[in-house]
């Protein structure tokens, strides 16, 4: 096992586009194979409504509103699969307006001490100047670092470093993987890339995070 | 730039932890009494394409915390250490034989595993057949209750059925390329 | 002489590679022009093995490639061959007719778009890509229309008045009876609508296999790919012999199948062959394994001169997870690919008196 496996992992996939709620119902993923029956069943709603649908399953959690369609798997589950059922259901739903995608990677890593802890924080973002000018104890609480792509046009990454909230010392990563499409075969373009770049995009996401860990801890 | 992270979510992260970030507040639950008393509210509600302030207030509505909720029943966690992704290239009587490729470390060779039909999820068996992909894990599952076990799971990938349309769109590509190819 | 060392001008060399994703010969014509026949790609190697190699030989090497030959789809056969005829600008493609077929074209083109990713057929799918960018950048017909191989088609020639001896490469299979078989099965292979997206895995039998015999001058190859021997006229290596076409006997011989008894055909021995020829074959490594001890005491009953590449077993990877170690212990695994392996031989292609030449590298040797 690597150094510097996270404590809890997990895969998003969101969709800016234009959404029927409504037809997102758990069955309808059974109807189409995409999930299977039992897991379909034993699937928890939370809001079904024609704006806003949001339930789980035992794999899965959902949420889609008119203009965006979010998918997660649980924690510390394979990728795949959800790489399968957003492939799968907007092969189902082929004309689906989209105008972007981001492919997230999120990751909780134990710190060894809250020493290691204070000093990623300490390297990411000094404490000076804002020890001369704020009282108390100021401290790093959100880092966002965003790189635009050459290619393909509208892309970029950004990483989103916080202290976890999970694991204490911990530090929390966010890797948003962002694509934007262009023109009317949006949809097309943006599963060519999914269904080409999910692997590297995820591996990629860990890479970064070790990355910094490594780094902070030289 | 239209947001694709989580951070872009209208819902706060207190009512869908995708990212499993949010410890105290995570997986509140709306309760069918609130979610009918909001579809009622909401019947006489039209939506344009600014997203108006009823349904603002309504998302908002939505996010805030209830007075009663239970924590999320945690559900089992996976640490994989091992994953392969395997296609069926034989059914035997009871079993069937796959090729699988080593996706935790790639430059090792790929394999020809036998595998019981019964280590299937009895809804993944109708779809052991030649050509079907799945994949294979190996790893320690901690339990809600803390309990530990080993785990070896075959998952078969779920894919919808080929679209009429495909095939006809893959028809007039191989005529266009024929014409091109093999013409003067 | 290395194995970089290039072959004479007069040398008429066959080199085969196997296992890897594929098996794959390379065969000099003489002047450093040279064919390809099917692929392959070595465990943990980026390059297909033929490009590796001609590289080895230098840049002129890889110019020199004037054909590369699909003998049929199945991916054991294939592995990156679409690699190879990117960097082999000057040659021509050439595959079975059944695979020119509109049908097979369809195929190709629907497993492109299966959300499974790696098809089955992908290689054949980056071959069309290739051919149809050099249509766009307006290269001449040669380089862009594949050369569709049926029984007693001539691929390629040169002619004794552009060198000082000729060559020649002629499909001697498959047959209109087995192409019309392999087109039916094709049409089984495509999926209904509805039906779940699925790989297409190699099923047997190989009655589209192109069979080549290779002549250099004074010396003559047959190539038996991986056809079979049904034993009905009209089909498999009955169709070839029973062609007026058949030529001299060949002197070296790619064993078909490897090795494997389904491929053999005791007539092909005493009628296509020269007494104890020098035969060399590939292992396959899936299922039991090919050659078995059995299938090499066949071989080695009719010629002393054998050749096998690699061992018909590879070895499982060992793992330094213990947890993973101890689940996989009582599971039946096979290793698919082995160490690429080559077997080279070379011959003078004018001297009737020289001696053959045969090294083997990486593994490979005499049976």
């Amino acid at each position: 096992m690597p150094e510097h496996t996270p404590e809890f992992s997990g895969s998003v996939i969101v969709l800016v586009g234009s959404f029927n709620p409504a037809i997102f119902q758990p069955e309808w993923f059974a109807r189409n194979g995409l999930l299977p029956q039992g897991e379909v069943d034993s699937a928890e709603l939370q809001v079904i409504h024609p704006h806003l649908c949001q339930f789980e399953t035992e794999s899965f959690t959902f949420q889609i509103t008119t203009d965006r369609f979010t998918a997660a798997t649980k924690p510390n589950t394979i990728a795949g699969p959800l790489q399968d059922l957003i492939l799968g259901t907007f092969y189902v739903l082929e004309h689906t307006p989209v105008q972007a995608m981001g492919m997230n990677r999120v990751l909780h890593f134990a710190m060894e001490s809250e020493e290691a802890w204070h000093r990623l924080g300490d390297k990411l973002a000094p404490k000076e100047p804002w020890n001369d000018i704020l009282k108390g104890r100021p401290g790093m609480r959100n880092l966002d670092i965003l790189t635009q792509r050459e290619s393909p046009k509208g892309s970029s990454l950004t990483v989103k470093v916080q202290p976890s909230l999970l694991i204490q010392p911990g530090v929390y990563f966010e890797i948003n993987d962002h694509y934007a499409a262009s023109g009317s075969a949006g949809l097309k373009s943006m599963m060519e890339i999914l269904r080409n770049q999910w692997e590297t995009s995820q591996k990629k996401g860990e890479e970064i995070a070790r990355h910094i860990l490594e780094w902070a801890a030289a | 730039m239209p947001d694709t992270s989580l951070s872009g979510q209208p819902l706060k992260a207190d009512t869908f932890d995708r990212s499993f970030q949010v410890a105290e507040m995570s997986n509140w639950r709306i309760s069918p009494e609130l979610s009918a008393g909001l579809k009622q509210s909401l019947s006489n509600t039209t939506v344009d394409q600014e997203r108006p302030d009823n349904e603002r207030e309504f998302l908002a509505y939505v996010t805030r915390p209830i007075p009663k909720y239970t924590r999320h029943k945690i559900a089992a966690i996976l640490r994989p250490r091992q994953l392969w992704e395997g296609t069926v290239v034989e059914c035997q009587n009871g079993s069937f034989v796959a090729r699988v490729i080593d996706r935790t470390e790639p430059s090792n060779t790929d394999e020809l595993v036998t595998f019981e039909l019964d280590e299937v999820s009895p809804e993944d068996k109708k779809l052991v057949q030649p050509g079907a992909s799945f994949y294979w894990t190996i790893g320690v599952e901690r339990s809600p209750a803390g309990q530990i076990q080993n785990i070896d799971r075959v998952m078969f990938r779920r894919l919808p059925g080929w679209r009429a349309s495909s095939v006809r769109d893959a028809e007039r590509e191989a005529g266009s390329i024929a014409e091109l190819l093999f013409s003067e | 002489m290395t194995l970089a060392t290039p072959p004479n001008l007069d040398e008429f060399e066959v080199s085969v590679f196997g296992p890897g994703r594929g098996e794959c010969i390379l065969v000099h014509l003489g002047y450093n022009e040279w064919c390809m026949i099917d692929s392959c790609v070595g465990r943990g190697r980026s390059l297909p093995a033929a490009v590796e190699y001609l590289k080895e030989l230098g840049q002129a090497a890889l110019e020199g490639v004037l054909l590369v030959l699909a003998t049929h789809w199945h991916d054991d056969h294939i592995g990156g061959i679409a690699d190879s005829l990117r960097e082999f600008t000057n040659a021509q493609f050439a595959c079975s007719t059944a695979l020119g077929h509109r049908q097979f074209l369809t195929l190709v083109q629907l497993q492109g778009k299966s959300l499974q990713g790696d098809s089955g057929v992908d290689e054949f799918g980056e071959i069309l890509k290739i051919l149809q960018e050099r249509k766009q950048q307006g290269l001449r017909p040669a380089k862009v229309a594949p050369i569709l191989a049926i029984q007693d088609r001539l691929l390629l020639r040169r002619s004794q008045g552009e060198r000082a001896f000729p060559a020649a490469v002629t499909a001697l299979s498959p047959s209109d009876a087995t192409v019309k078989m392999a087109l039916r099965k094709i049409a089984s292979l495509m999926p209904r609508p509805d039906q779940p997206q699925r790989r297409i895995t190699n099923r047997p039998p190989n009655e589209a296999s192109v069979v080549l015999l290779i002549e250099v001058g004074n010396r003559r190859a047959l190539f038996g790919a991986d056809l079979e021997h049904s034993g009905l006229i009209g089909e498999g290596w009955l169709a070839i012999l029973n062609s007026s076409q058949t030529a001299q006997p060949a002197q070296v011989f790619k064993v078909p199948h490897h090795g494997s008894p389904n491929a053999h055909c005791s007539d092909v021995w005493e009628k296509l062959l020269e007494p104890d020829p020098i035969a060399i074959l590939t292992p396959f490594t899936s299922g039991k394994g090919l050659p078995q001890e059995k299938d090499l005491a066949r071989l080695r009953s009719m010629t002393s001169n054998l050749y096998c590449t690699a061992q018909a077993r590879a070895k499982l990877p060992k793992r330094s997870d213990k947890i993973v170690e101890k689940k996989l212990k009582n599971r039946t695994r096979i290793a698919i690919d082995g160490t690429l392996g080559q077997v080279r031989l070379r011959w003078s292609a004018t001297d009737a008196t020289a001696v053959p030449q045969i090294e083997v590298f990486n593994g490979a040797f005499k049976v």
